[in-house]
């Protein structure tokens, strides 16, 4: 008989990865960074996080058109944002 | 390396059920919202509030059946906030899935709606974690009863005055886990009872489906057909394709010939567990009323960098179109008792056929396998005999091309064949049998295939892998010789 459990169920819902702190998704954020290349400046970074957080479609810091975190996207030369409205950088 | 199929196409299985080729569509990160709803208002073209790209890409597969609103989301889902008013409908947030807003826009009329323009059957997942028996009987009223009652009346208030055809009805999802942690024993029980009030009214017939067990829980099996067989026509199994564990599932799209080679070995245990799981259904139902329904399947990884976990958001390459091939090519040869199957899921979550960011959309490996097979929906399942080469890995090795055939109205034989090598070209020669006058006239053929293990599409280029014709084909009587590249899905036609 099997036994069941919220930790080896094999459920999807019982088996999401936790969604943590601000401070814990940011360090996990920096840690991907480090392995991207063709980053964008800081003053880039910075004009486009402020485009971020005065934009509605934010969630936390979730852009809900990409699913990305905005600290992760922003960072990134070749991305741009997806707002179905006209990008705003 | 060299692989034989004989395709009796004298020896006919039944028909497989075009429901194997469902799909699943869950309130879970970008999935409804933004994946197929953007709203009336949205700049993004719409149909009432469903994106037209995504609506004429999803009509172009033939979806047979679409399940929602979950998964896990269904056993805490109350469908009476999803109707109404719009701008009246509760706002909460979607504890299970990455912490959204769920403002209840995508609620039963709307879904009715996007089944209505894919030309798909509705399968809706009641609530038995966290619902009443009176909140999923009065759903059931609400979407088929017609003439005079509470329920009747207030969809009418709503705006829909004719009732809908609602075919297919779950009660509960995973409830071994997410859908109330229960045991086999128990469910079992409450499956009776809840059922009980799923009733059939006017000329609606509901397919009732129970929930079923999580992969290789035998148990679970055994005691829902025991206990509750007579009063189900579908029992539920959910698989997926894990390359790694679940705490560390593996990349997307950056992994080793090592982890193509586990993806594989891992969705061909599909074949298993339908074979152990019908077995025991046979113990119980010889006459094989009662359907399997794979209401979750597909390939699972880590979620792509950078994006919300919660999303279960994941790039799609070459080897997830080859894990869709031939986990179909399973159910199309175990047809006479997987009746409905349902890919996870269908935008922007797991296995998806459809990414979108903003206004842009881009097709996935796996879509354009859906599209090649479709021609399998309510064809006739044909016997196929083989002598397989092996792809061989370490000491490990499976066989190295998967395939299933059927024959459709018209007399066409279609063959879906897949090789999983990486590295070596596979040359399969096919015999066609119990063909009039032992001639095959004309062979068609398209393929899906890739340079590197990990090709996929992306934003920027969105048609890195998409179908082509394929000519590798030679005919020779009642023969057919085809070249399959190396992490090719082929589909071939021959009149």
């Amino acid at each position: 008989m099997m036994t069941v459990s919220n930790t080896n169920s094999g459920c999807r819902g019982c088996k999401k990865s936790e969604v943590g702190s601000e401070k814990e998704i940011l360090q996990i954020v920096n840690e991907q960074l480090l392995l991207e290349t063709d980053l964008v400046s800081d003053e880039t970074y910075h004009n486009r996080i402020k485009s971020c957080k005065e934009c509605s479609s934010l969630l936390a810091l979730t852009c809900i058109h990409c699913g990305c975190y905005v600290q992760f996207r922003a960072r990134l030369e070749n991305k741009h944002c997806p707002h179905p409205q006209g990008a705003k950088w | 390396m060299e692989n034989k199929l004989i395709v009796n196409a004298d020896v006919e299985k039944g028909t497989i059920n075009k429901n194997i080729y469902g799909h699943f569509a869950e309130h879970l990160g970008r999935c409804i919202y933004e994946g197929i709803w953007v709203g009336e208002d949205s700049p993004i073209p719409n149909t009432k509030g469903i994106r037209n790209d995504v609506l004429a890409a999803l009509t172009e597969i033939n979806i047979p059946v679409l399940r929602w609103p979950g998964g896990c989301f269904a056993d805490e889902y109350h469908w009476k906030d999803g109707v109404g008013p719009r701008e009246q409908r509760k706002r909460m947030v979607n504890t299970h899935w990455g912490g959204v807003v769920e403002n209840n826009h995508f609620g039963t009329h709307e879904f009715m709606l996007l089944c209505e323009l894919l030309g798909a059957e509705p399968y809706i997942c009641g609530n038995v974690g966290s619902g009443t028996v009176q909140e999923m009987s009065e759903w059931v009223e609400y979407m088929t009863f017609d003439g005079e009652s509470p329920m009747a009346n207030w969809r009418t208030e709503n705006g829909r005055k004719e009732p809908w055809s609602l075919p297919f009805f779950g009660v509960g999802n995973e409830n071994w886990g997410c859908g109330g942690n229960m045991r086999a024993e128990y469910y079992a029980d409450l499956y009776r009872r809840y059922q009980t009030y799923v009733r059939n009214y006017g000329d609606n017939t509901i397919y009732k489906i129970a929930g079923g067990a999580n992969s290789n829980d035998y148990h679970w099996t055994e005691v829902l057909m025991k206990e509750a067989a007579r009063f189900m026509d579908g029992l539920s199994v959910h698989y997926y394709t894990v390359p790694g564990e679940w705490s560390k599932k593996g990349s997307a799209t950056h992994f080793s010939e090592d982890e193509w080679f586990i993806t594989m070995k891992k969705a061909l245990h599909m074949d298993e567990l339908v074979t152990k799981h019908s077995t025991i259904m046979d113990k119980y139902d010889p006459q094989k009323r009662v359907g399997l329904i794979v209401d979750e399947w597909g390939t699972w990884f880590d979620v792509e960098p950078g994006t919300n976990p919660g999303f279960l958001y994941q790039q799609n390459t070459i080897r997830d179109a080859l894990v869709a091939g031939i986990t179909l090519n399973i159910f199309n040869n175990h047809s006479d008792r997987v009746q409905m199957a349902n890919i996870a899921q269908t935008v922007n979550v797991l296995q998806a056929m459809i990414l979108t960011e903003g206004e842009k959309m881009i097709l996935t490996p796996t879509y354009h396998v859906f599209n090649m097979y479709k021609v399998h929906q309510n064809a006739v399942a044909l016997q196929v005999d083989s002598q397989l080469s092996a792809y061989e890995n370490g000491d490990d090795s499976i066989p190295e091309v998967h395939a299933s055939a059927s024959k459709d109205q018209s007399g066409n034989i279609n063959m879906s064949l897949c090789n999983v090598n990486t590295k070596s070209s596979s040359t399969v020669t096919i015999e066609l049998r119990g063909l009039e006058n032992n001639v095959v006239k004309a062979v068609n053929g398209m393929i899906l295939k890739a340079d590197k293990i990990n090709d996929h599409n992306t934003f920027e280029n969105p048609e890195s892998i998409k179908l082509e014709k394929f000519d590798r084909i030679e005919i020779d009587g009642e023969k057919i010789v085809v070249q399959l590249p190396p992490m090719s899905v082929v589909q071939l036609s021959a009149e």
